[in-house]
């Protein structure tokens, strides 16, 4: 839609445009202007000399003039110079062109000047009935096979003819508009000026209209792609948390009917145990029920993990500083940390922003991610833990953890599978392969991003942690 | 010197036969075993146990319902109830503080010398509240 309010300043800026093009075309240059007085001059002396000769030799009339100096000169060229003599009533009374006595002058140009001219024209009868005399330029269109404007420099005095009063006009054509126009050309000119104008004026408002329809469809465009990722983001964190309250459903069958299995075995075992000692003792059983034992402790192991990593179906979210958490995280594993000679630096920001997070189920990421790193290290080794904030995309704030080790690093071609549940490189160590898919789901679950990788020259791996401010 | 009374209630029968052998084998404990919840009240009201091990998750009635019977029976109200359960993630052990309606709880599977701690342990906490 078209907004009127909209139109008002480009209206206003083609009629500046327009009335100063008028007036730039009306006004000619000092030089022109110095001409056209001039001539004006030329022909008034011209005219009132050729009344006072009318006066003298009635109508046998030769045509003189006299240039500015005073200097009396013949006009020889007839097709560019008329006198013509008429009455009160614009009647011709007198023409070198004989057809024209007896007719009206305003009837007569009435085809061959517009509108704007007639006007001019009309003021000039006017002032010759009121038995003035001037001088006037006029436009008037040109009858040839080439139609063009003949500007035209009219001179006007009043003189007696006979017993009556009348008046002679001396009229020089003295330039012409060069490029040729059809008869109404002055008139389709103003109106295809006024229909270009206002062409300009709907195309610029439109063309505003697009622009603010267009910067409002962006903004429109990017909210709507912003909340679009922010539904994928919900849909998908509701996605996993329904596809994850189905594991913990599954996995709490699994282990329910896997765990009272082991317990039979690992009270069969007890039982078996007591019985050999009474009886003689046979080594070769002692080690298979060890065996059997350890195997039932890896089996529970597995099952444990799953019920941890299929618990993370929902949060009880509060906000919380993340130093705190992770101090608390290194506390409870202070003992480990100690034996297995692994030096912690910390390079914590102060007075960074609370995040709303389970701070337990984070406890577990980090002290997921801290005994990855112990076991990484079995000579021992160091740990960096690094927490900052930073800003991303829409200035949003995160706040980032960063764990870095020098241990072993990720084995080559582990990287992609690390997040996959029951990938371990850790088997030997009882490891069941779903600690870091559950430290993901947390992550994924609070909205957060994580990644894991080698560091850069150095041994070791980087785990950077983020969450939305 | 009195052995100990100890009901345990679980629908895992192998499971309760074993526990029960490797209990008495120590010498120092009476052991019942009730394989139905449902029962589990009618126990506790006759063998008046010293402690009861009460599994969590059974097919005819859950441990937590049998505790609250027990909770409302005078006789039975003060006997210290160990929950068994094969459900439980660190989480939970870190959030509730081994307990599970103001119980303790062992978790599946527990080896002999753990689950006897355990059992000795509640004996003497309860005894201290008396």
């Amino acid at each position: 839609m078209i907004n009127a309010r909209n139109i008002i300043p480009y209206t206003v800026i083609v009629i500046i445009l327009a009335v100063t093009g008028y007036f730039f075309r009306l006004n000619h240059n000092a030089f022109e202007k110095a001409m056209v007085d001039q001539a004006q001059t030329q022909l008034m002396i011209t005219a009132l000399s050729e009344a006072q000769s009318i006066e003298r030799h009635s109508y046998n009339t030769e045509i003189s003039t006299v240039d500015t100096s005073g200097l009396v000169k013949h006009i020889d060229d007839l097709e560019r110079v008329q006198v013509l003599i008429i009455d009160d009533d614009a009647k011709i009374k007198h023409s070198h062109y004989m057809n024209y006595i007896g007719e009206n002058l305003l009837t007569l140009l009435k085809g061959k000047i517009s509108n704007p001219e007639w006007l001019k024209l009309n003021s000039m009868v006017q002032k010759i009935r009121n038995g003035e005399q001037g001088t006037a330029i006029i436009d008037f269109f040109s009858d040839d096979v080439n139609p063009h404007i003949v500007k035209t420099l009219l001179a006007f005095a009043p003189i007696h003819h006979g017993n009556t009063r009348a008046s002679i006009i001396v009229a020089m054509e003295y330039d012409v508009v060069a490029e040729p126009v059809n008869k109404n050309a002055r008139d389709n000119i103003v109106f295809g000026g006024f229909v270009l104008s206002m062409f300009f004026v709907l195309a610029a408002s439109v063309f505003h209209q697009q622009k603010k329809r267009s910067d409002e469809l962006q903004n429109l465009y990017s909210t709507l792609e912003n909340e679009h990722i922010k539904l994928k983001t919900t849909q998908a964190q509701l996605i996993q948390a329904e596809k994850m309250g189905i594991v913990g459903k599954l996995s709490s069958g699994v282990a329910h009917e896997v765990k009272n299995p082991l317990m039979i075995i690992i009270q069969g075992i007890e039982y078996l145990k007591e019985k050999i000692k009474t009886k003689d003792k046979d080594e070769d059983i002692s080690m298979a029920l060890k065996d059997i034992e350890e195997a039932v402790g890896r089996a529970d192991n597995v099952v444990r993990g799953l019920l941890d990593f299929a618990s993370v179906s929902k949060l009880v979210a509060t906000p919380e500083n993340i130093n705190l958490i992770l101090d608390k995280s290194l506390l409870l594993i202070k003992n480990l940390l100690d034996k297995n000679n692994i030096k912690i630096t910390k390079n914590y920001e102060e007075n960074i922003p609370y995040i709303t997070i389970d701070k337990n189920k984070i406890q577990q990421v980090f002290l997921n991610i801290i005994l990855n790193s112990v076991d990484a290290m079995p000579g021992g080794g160091d740990i960096m833990i690094r927490t900052y904030t930073d800003q991303r995309q829409d200035n949003e704030k995160w706040v980032t953890v960063q764990i870095e080790d020098t241990g072993t690093g990720i084995p080559e071609g582990a990287a992609e599978k690390i997040f996959e549940p029951f990938f371990t490189t850790k088997h030997s160590k009882g490891g069941h392969g779903l600690g870091l898919p559950m430290v993901k789901n947390i992550i994924e679950m609070h909205g957060g991003k994580i990644s894991i990788s080698n560091r850069t020259s150095v041994n070791g791996t980087v785990v950077i942690i983020s969450f939305k401010a | 010197m009195n052995k100990k009374k100890i009901l345990i209630v679980d629908d895992e029968e192998k499971f309760t036969k074993y526990v029960k052998l490797n209990l008495e084998f120590k010498g120092k404990y009476e052991v019942r075993v009730e394989n139905k919840g449902a029962h589990g009240l009618e126990a506790a009201k006759t063998f008046k146990p010293d402690l009861i091990l009460l599994d969590v998750m059974m097919p005819d009635m859950d441990g937590s319902e049998v505790a609250a019977q027990l909770k409302e029976e005078e006789s039975c109200k003060n006997i210290p109830v160990v929950f068994l359960t094969a459900i439980v993630t660190e989480q939970e052990i870190n959030e509730k503080g081994s307990n599970i309606g103001g119980h303790p709880f062992i978790a599946k599977p527990i080896n002999l010398e753990n689950l006897i701690s355990s059992i000795e342990q509640n004996i003497v906490n309860n005894s201290k509240l008396k």
